[in-house]
Formats: structure tokens, sequence, C-alpha cells
């Protein structure tokens, strides 16, 4: 562990009456060092709150918002959940999987999209739903998701995700 | 020693009948009380509630929604329903959410006739599907480990499995992984799921989800048959039942004895019977004759070896070797044998470095464990030797009552959390003198030695459990001295010896020592030889005849090329033995001896509770037991009879032993005599200490031969330290030659922390590298290190 991980490892260890509390900022954090959860930050994390790097693994995977691979600058969540499939995600799911080339979990080969499906995002009033960079988008069809797409490539969001 | 201790009871009313359970508990225990079987998944008497799969929904007067059986505790006056028409309906719903994704594979499963998601179903559950939808599917052949295979579609997600490796294994390797529908049963990066324990999980998994490599596809539940055994790879004793069909061992299955195993068995012992089908195995006696070796018929074999026993034994140059291996009712026969046949003395089954398996004082129970405050091991590496024991350790120590010393010349692998202090060869005697001093001082340690941290341990201690190797004699005397200095200070204290072999313990109190007939009592006229004192005599051509049965002292006993040399030069060898050890190699006569599966009897484990099991299969044709072998033995010799009935002999044992006995003073047992002590030894210049290492799949015989642990065998290896690594540059992976006084062996190199300088940890009891060339018989010794190739030449 890098000194300076310590560091933050320690300041938030002590916020929370028990360190394994702690597991998941640290992740954060990392994640914000590092891009996504690298097989170092496993490892320091099972060290830092005392568990196998397993339990750690098995946490980060339930996460949506925690990364085990590289993850482009823009991040698609679409929910796939049964609200939003009543509204249609099914077929707007099938169509960003055609317009970006990529399967669930992918990142497009220029690096600059990652795709991934979600469970319900708590906005099942407005669906279908997907988060951009953990901004929500309502109502979405695929014409919407175009457009979208096109303002994204152009303008270069300054962070992929918010750190903590 | 039930860590609730009930104190008050309430009534309860389940199904129309009322009732007083303890305080606390479990609605879904409760019932039981009824016969009333409240269907669960995720429940498990031995795990903590996890209230995941909802199929336990009850009705509960006053609640207004159902409730969960196997979370929720029973309240003074609470009215429980357990079959009402809201109950069938909320059990219907779960069902069928459970089945939605499921594959339905019921005819192609393994599970299938003991899975509670067919029987709950057919009891509880919808009788057809409402989707019309495709079902998702997930990963069907997952490779899990070594003795694994996952279908993660037949997973119903109750996390037994996950949560037996957390809880009980304290592993913490199987993992959950993502969430929601898409949960899998994983581990980290795909990671062999490798643990000592991992059957258990094959059958606590309420569905077909994880099976068994050594069992998928090989029978169906309904066409085996059961017969109750107890496991004999090691002294821990597990009860276990063994399932046959046409005759033939499918599978080994847990049989809760909650005073032994707790309902649990290692993968060691749940594997090892595939040998008996394995093209190793012997079926038949055979001779050496002409450069070779021929089979025989066995009555020729008995009446051959018969008849040069007693001519070796008419001149009084005879030896008898094993016992350990034997049922309780064959280690008596076999000194028997010995000792009105042969007419000697000379019997032994100890043949590894242990001395002896039974404390000759304050013996402890397995059960004390469990509310022990420190353990104390020494020497004994309990997650290998005896793993089932280990677990219980781990209990202790987890449920944070407990605290584990380990002393050793190296530390161990343990899971829990343990203070290590490391000894140096042969003074084990004298920290423990020095601890009980600063026991009888009382509290309050001066300084920080190893020895004050742990008096001050056992100052708080109210109760505590010395675990021993059984590893040098004045070891044993002074692990006695400071229990019973901790008795004299109010404490309770015990002590248990883990046995090198499943029944050394059994053979000690049968009498297969030199000193000592059954029940310990010494033996009138001159006690005979040692093990070491035979080899010593066969090697120098004092001995005429040696018998060696179940027993594999070329591999085990500690100065191998001393045995492999007594082995070679006695006039006559006949060995029993179930496939051809590194022993039997050297034999005139080999017998073809049955397995645990294919006799009856007793066997006795190492807090000394003697327990039976019985035949489950026949033997082939030519195989005998070793009360057969002995009793055919004993006519060729014509000197007398012994019987081969077990019954018979079980009879006669438990009277020898009843027979009043010299006193020994103090009640204590008296002690197999011993020959020689673990001291220092002289390590030329350069060359590094030889510590011996068991590992659970080591060892030669069955071990080595059976498919169902070979996936899980070490390769030979030694472990260095990173220093010495880099003195003798040699990398991981690299093959070296490891030379000793009498002989050298080659291993792949390992590197560790743990090591200390100067020290190498070599792999014990792999036929293809014998450890024990590298030492002498007191167990000492060293080796000069070779590097022969280098890891990447060793690898291609
Ligand atoms: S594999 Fe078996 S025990 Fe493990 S969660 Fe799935 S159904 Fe339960
Ligand atoms: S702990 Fe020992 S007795 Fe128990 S199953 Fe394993 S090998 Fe057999
Ligand atoms: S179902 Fe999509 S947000 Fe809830
Ligand atoms: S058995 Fe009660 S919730 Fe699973």
């Amino acid at each position: 562990m890098t000194p300076q991980r310590e560091r933050r490892g320690a300041e938030l260890v002590a916020k929370y009456p028990e360190a394994r509390s702690a597991l998941v900022p640290f992740l954060q954090y990392c994640q914000a060092e590092d891009g996504y959860v690298t097989d170092q930050a496993i490892a320091d994390a099972a060290e830092l709150v005392g568990i196998t790097p397993a339990e750690v693994e098995s946490t980060a995977s339930f996460y949506s918002l925690l990364f085990r691979h590289p993850i482009g600058k823009h991040v698609i969540q679409v929910c796939r959940t049964l609200g939003c499939m009543l509204g249609g995600a099914d077929e707007l799911r099938e169509h960003i999987r055609t317009r970006l080339g990529v399967e669930n979990l992918e990142t497009t080969a220029d690096g600059a999209i990652t795709y991934e499906e979600v469970e319900c995002l708590a906005a099942c009033d407005r669906a279908p739903v997907l988060q951009h960079n953990l901004e929500f988008v309502y109502n979405v069809t695929p014409e919407k998701f175009d457009s979208l797409l096109e303002t994204w490539r152009r303008e270069s969001p300054a962070a992929a995700l918010p750190a903590e | 020693m039930s860590p609730e201790k009930a104190v008050r009871e309430v009534s309860v009313t389940i199904d129309g009948n009322t009732f007083a359970v303890p305080e606390g508990t479990l609605v879904v225990e409760a019932a039981k009380h009824l016969g009333t079987q409240i269907p669960v998944y995720c429940y498990h008497p031995k795990l903590e509630p996890a209230g995941l799969c909802r199929i336990c929904l009850v009705e509960i007067e006053k609640m207004p929604k159902l409730q969960i059986a196997c979370a929720t505790r029973v309240a003074d006056g609470m009215v429980v329903h357990t079959s009402s028409a809201k109950v069938a309906e909320a059990r219907r719903g779960v069902l069928e959410f459970l089945l939605l994704n499921h594959p339905l594979d019921c005819p192609v499963c393994d599970k299938g006739g003991e899975c509670e998601l067919q029987d709950f179903t057919m009891s509880y559950g919808p009788g057809e599907s409402r989707l019309t939808e495709p079902k998702l599917h997930k990963p069907k052949l997952v490779d899990l480990g070594p003795t694994i295979v996952l279908d993660e579609e037949r997973c119903i997600l109750c996390r037994r499995c996950t949560r037996f490796d957390d809880e009980i294994a304290q592993e913490r390797t199987l993992i959950v992984e993502d969430r929601g529908f898409k949960s899998l049963i994983s581990t980290r990066n795909g990671g062999a799921y490798a643990s000592y324990f991992s059957g258990n999980t094959t059958e606590i998994c309420p569905v077909g989800a994880l099976t068994s490599k050594a069992y998928r596809f090989r029978s169906r539940p309904w066409d085996l048959n059961h017969t109750d055994s107890v496991c004999t790879q090691c002294s821990v004793g597990c009860n276990y039942r063994v399932d046959t069909r046409f005759g033939r061992v499918m599978r080994t299955f847990t049989r809760e004895n909650p005073a032994v195993d707790d309902g649990w068995i290692c993968d060691r012992g749940r594997y090892t019977f595939n040998y008996l089908y394995a093209p190793e195995r012997l079926r038949a006696p055979s001779i050496k004759r002409d450069g070779g070796r021929v089979d025989v018929t066995f009555a020729e074999a008995a009446v051959l070896a018969g008849s040069k026993l007693a001519e070796a034994a008419a001149r009084g140059r005879v030896g008898v070797i094993g016992g350990g291996r034997l049922s309780d009712e064959e280690a008596y026969a076999l000194q028997r044998f010995a000792r009105e046949v042969l007419g000697t003395n000379n019997i032994d089954y100890r043949t590894h470095a242990q001395v002896y398996a039974s404390p000759s004082r304050f013996g402890a129970r397995l059960t004390d464990i469990d509310d022990a405050s420190v353990i104390l091991a020494f020497g004994a590496v309990t997650p290998e030797l005896a793993p089932i024991l280990d677990l219980r350790i781990r209990r202790a120590v987890a449920r944070g009552h407990a605290k584990f010393v380990y002393m050793g010349p190296y530390r161990p692998a343990f899971t829990i959390e343990t203070r290590y202090v490391k000894l140096q060869r042969g003074t084990l005697p004298k920290e423990l003198d020095d601890l009980g001093d600063a026991v009888r001082r009382g509290a309050g340690q001066p300084g920080g030695s190893d020895v004050a941290t742990i008096a001050s341990d056992i100052a708080a201690a109210k109760k505590i459990v010395a675990i021993h190797s059984g590893e040098d004699a004045p070891s044993a005397d002074a692990i006695e001295r400071l229990v019973e200095t901790l008795q004299q200070s109010g404490r309770d204290a015990g002590i248990l010896v883990v046995g090198a072999t499943g029944n050394a313990r059994g053979a000690e109190a049968a009498g297969c020592v030199p000193n000592l007939g059954p029940g310990y009592a010494p033996v009138s006229g001159e006690p005979g030889m040692t093990t070491d004192q035979m080899l010593a005599a066969a090697a120098d051509g004092r001995l005429d005849a040696l018998f060696v049965i179940g027993a594999n002292p070329a591999l085990t006993f500690p100065d191998g090329a001393l045995a492999r040399r007594a082995l070679k030069r006695v006039p006559f060898l006949a060995v029993a033995d179930q496939v051809m050890t590194e022993t039997a190699s050297y034999a005139h006569i080999v017998f073809a001896a049955a397995s645990f599966a294919e006799k009856r009897g007793h066997t006795t484990n190492l807090e000394g509770i003697r327990q039976a099991f019985a035949a489950a299969v026949e033997s082939p044709l030519e195989v005998r037991t070793d009360a057969q072998i002995i009793g055919a033995l004993t006519l060729a010799t014509r000197r007398g009879s012994i019987g081969d009935d077990p019954t018979t002999l079980f009879a006669e044992l438990n009277a020898a032993e009843s027979a009043p006995r010299a006193k020994t003073g103090g009640g204590a047992l008296a002690r197999p005599v011993v020959t020689g002590a673990s001291a220092p030894i002289a390590v030329p210049d350069g060359a590094l200490t030889v510590i011996p290492i068991p590992h659970l799949y080591a060892g030669g015989g069955a071990a080595a031969h059976d498919p169902g642990t070979k996936p899980m065998r070490p390769e030979p290896y030694a472990v260095f330290s990173p220093s010495d690594a880099r003195r003798l540059s040699l990398d991981e992976g690299a093959r070296v030659k490891l030379s000793g006084a009498s002989g050298s062996i080659e291993v792949s190199a390992r590197i560790a922390q743990q090591v200390p300088d100067g020290s190498v940890l070599v792999l014990a009891e792999m036929p293809e590298a014998p450890h024990n060339l590298l030492l002498d018989a007191s167990g000492g010794g060293w080796a000069n290190v070779e590097v022969i190739a280098g890891a990447a030449e060793a690898a291609g």
C-alpha cells in the first residue's frame, strides 16, 4: 500500500465504529485514484479492514458504481429492472448495444464509452432510465439516446466519476 | 457444552399444541419438538440464521405479516400456525420464484432424490410454471476447485456454502459475486476453492448446485445402501456413513456426532476410499521369487510366513511392527500374536516420530476445546493432522473466548489468530517449566517474554487445553507437569494428543508396545524392543524375521535410511498392507489386507473413545482382514490359536483391560518405553536444519494412490527462508537436491517468510522424495542444498 493510501485508509477507518465500514469509501477512493478498482486496491482494502480479498471482491461486485476493469470517460448505465422493462428498456438496450458495438460491461474500441446494465435506479416513474456518469436521464428513447450520444462525444466531461 | 445457556422456559403454541421450550429457541427448532418440519433453505442448524430465502414463512398470531421461522425466536405465549392457508400460499409463491429460472434438470442431477427443492416443490409448490418468457441462463459446469463442480443455474442463492466457508471453516474464499438475479457463487478471480472442508458444502447445498467430482453421476440416492462407519484417516475419528451400491463404495457422508465431529468431515476423510478400486490396491498375497513377485493364494502365503516367523521365534530373533492402523480388536490380536505365539515383547505400533498417543494423566475431551479460554498446541499442526479438531479450535477462537498459542520450530499457516512461540529442538520442557513457575508465582508477570505473555493469558483463563503431537518423551512429561500446575492453581486443564495414525491410541491401549499389555498394564518379564531398536537390530543382523502390519516405516520412521537398511537386511520380512507401500516392496511375503470398509470392529480416537464401525462391502477374494491374517499366521506357526472374530476379540480386550493392574502411582497410565529424545543436533557449516512438515494429503500407502485425493496431493517441496534462498541463489520453483548425513532427495523449492533462517521445511511422507532420508532416529537432521535447475528450467 502506498503511504498516501495508507494514510487515507486510516482516516476512513477512524470514522466508523467498525473498520469494515470503511471498505466501500476506501474502494471509492482507490477508484478515484486509479480509474477503477485494481487488484492491488482489493488487496489493500482487505489488509486495511482485516477481511479476505475474496470478501472484498464480493462487496465490490455488489455495487454497480465500483468498477473492476478500466472504464471509459463516459459510463452509461441502463436500468434493466421491471419498471423500465415495461417502459421499453429492452428495445432501448438493444439499440444502445448495436449503436456502440459493445455488450454489457464492455468499453468501446476507442476506450471512450463503457456500457453497463444495472438494477433498478429508483426512478421507475420516468422509465426507461439511464445514468450517464451518475447523472440521471429519464424517459429515454432510442432517438433521444442518439442525440445525447452526439453531445457526449462532442463535449468531453471533466471526470468520469466523482470521488467518494 | 452448548453455547446457549438455557435459563428460562417459555410457553409456545404451534399448530394447536402448547408446550415449553427454552427462551430464545427459534420457531423452526421449536416446531421440531412436535415433529413438525418447517421447510428451510438458507437456514442450517449449524449456521447463524440469515433469513434469505423466505420459504420458512409461518403465521404468528398478533403479527400483521407472516414471519420467517428460521430467524424468529419464540416469545412467551406465542401462537404459531405452520400450515394455514396463508402459509401455504406464501410457500407456493416463494417456490414459484425459486423455480422461475431453475433449469429443472432433475433427471440428470446428482441431488435428485435428496433435493430439498424437489421435495418442497412436491409438498408445497405450484404444479406448473406460469413463465412463458425464456429462462435466465448461467454457467453450468463451473470448475470450482479440485473437488467440486458448480451449476450456477441450479443454485438458489441460499448462501449456505459461503456461510459455511465463513462461519465454520472461516476461510472466506467462497463468495457471492454481483447481486440480484445476476448473483453467482464464486471465488476471487476464479481461483480454486481448495478448502480441506469443501466436501461439506456439497452436503449442505439444498439443491444440486454443488456436486462432488468424485460422486458425480455415480448413483441415485435411493439406490444407495448405508453403513455406519468411522473415518480412520486420522485420529479424530469422525463418524460417517459409507454409501454403497453394487457392493462398491460410492461416497461417504457425514453422520453427526456432536462430541466428535460436530457434523462435518474433512476432504481427506471423505474422498479416501477410491484407492479400493485403484490398480495399486493389493488384491492377492505375493511372494518374492526369482527376482520378481508372484501372486499366491492366501493359504500358501500364510503357511510360508507362519513357518518362517516360527523359526525366528524359536531363536528369539523376531519382531512385530504395527498396530496404529488396525482396529482395536486387531491390535489386541497382534500383541497376543507377538507375546503368546512368537514369545516376544518385541512389538511396537510406533513407526512415526510420535512416542506416545495417550496422555498418562489429565486426558481432555474434544468438546473441552469448545469452552476453553486458552488452547496451547505443541508441535501438533492440527489443520494438517486433525482437520476436524482444528475446526473446533477455529470456532473457539472466532467466538472470541479462546486464545490460541502454538509452540514449534516454525510457524504453520493457521486460519485463526495465533500467538506463535518459536522453539529450538529440545527446549520445550524448559519453556514449559518456566511457564509453570510463572503460573505459580501468579499474575503480574514482568517483561515481555513469550513465557510472560502466555502466563498472563493463562492468568485470566478458566480452562486450558494442551494439544501435543506426542513426540519427544521429556516434552510429554513437561506438559503433564504444566497441566498439573494449572489444575493446582484452580483451573480446568487437560491434554489431547494428536495421533500419528488413525488408531494410534487404540494400539497403545491394546498393548502394541514393548512394555505394556492391554489396558496399559506393564508386561511380565523384560520389555521388548522398540521400533528403533528392532530396526537397528535388523540392520545389524541381530533379527531373523520382522512382521510389519499396516505400517510403512520406510517412509514414516524418522531415520529412513536405517529403516530401509533394516528392511533390506532382515532375512525374512512379511508385510500386510492394502497397497504396495515402500515397506512392502522389500517384503518376502506381502499379504493383501482388507480396508476399513471391508471389515468391522472398533477404533479409538485421540481422546480415547472407542467407536464401532461396520463392514460396508466385501473384500476381493484373496484379501483378508488383519485379524484373519494374524489368525492364519498363528495356525501356521503351530504355536497356539487366536480367533479372528471381532466380537470375541473385543470381549477379550475388554476383559483384559478391566483386569486389576499394577499400580503406577497417582492413577497415571504407564507410558510406552521410549528410546532417545530430541536434542539439539550438530549442523555442519553451510547446511540447513531439516524440519519435516506434515500435509493433509501426504503419505504413502492408500493416500498415495487414491484417485479421489490425487488432485489435491502436493508435489514434494521444501520451503526456504528468503535470506537463505538469496544466499543459495534459488528462486521459487527451482529444482533442488537436499543431501543429508545418510541420503538425499530432490524437491522443488518454495520461499516463505515463516521459515526460520538456517532451516528448511521439508514436506513429510512423500514416497517420491522421502523426508526421512535426511533425518536420524530422533527426528533431527540437516541438509546441504544444491540447485539442479532454475525455476524457469524446472517449469519447462
Ligand atoms: S451453491 Fe448451493 S449452498 Fe451455495 S448458495 Fe447455491 S444453493 Fe445455496
Ligand atoms: S478429521 Fe480425520 S477422522 Fe475426521 S474426516 Fe478428516 S481424516 Fe477423517
Ligand atoms: S425499474 Fe428502472 S429505475 Fe426502477
Ligand atoms: S429458511 Fe428462513 S428465510 Fe431461508
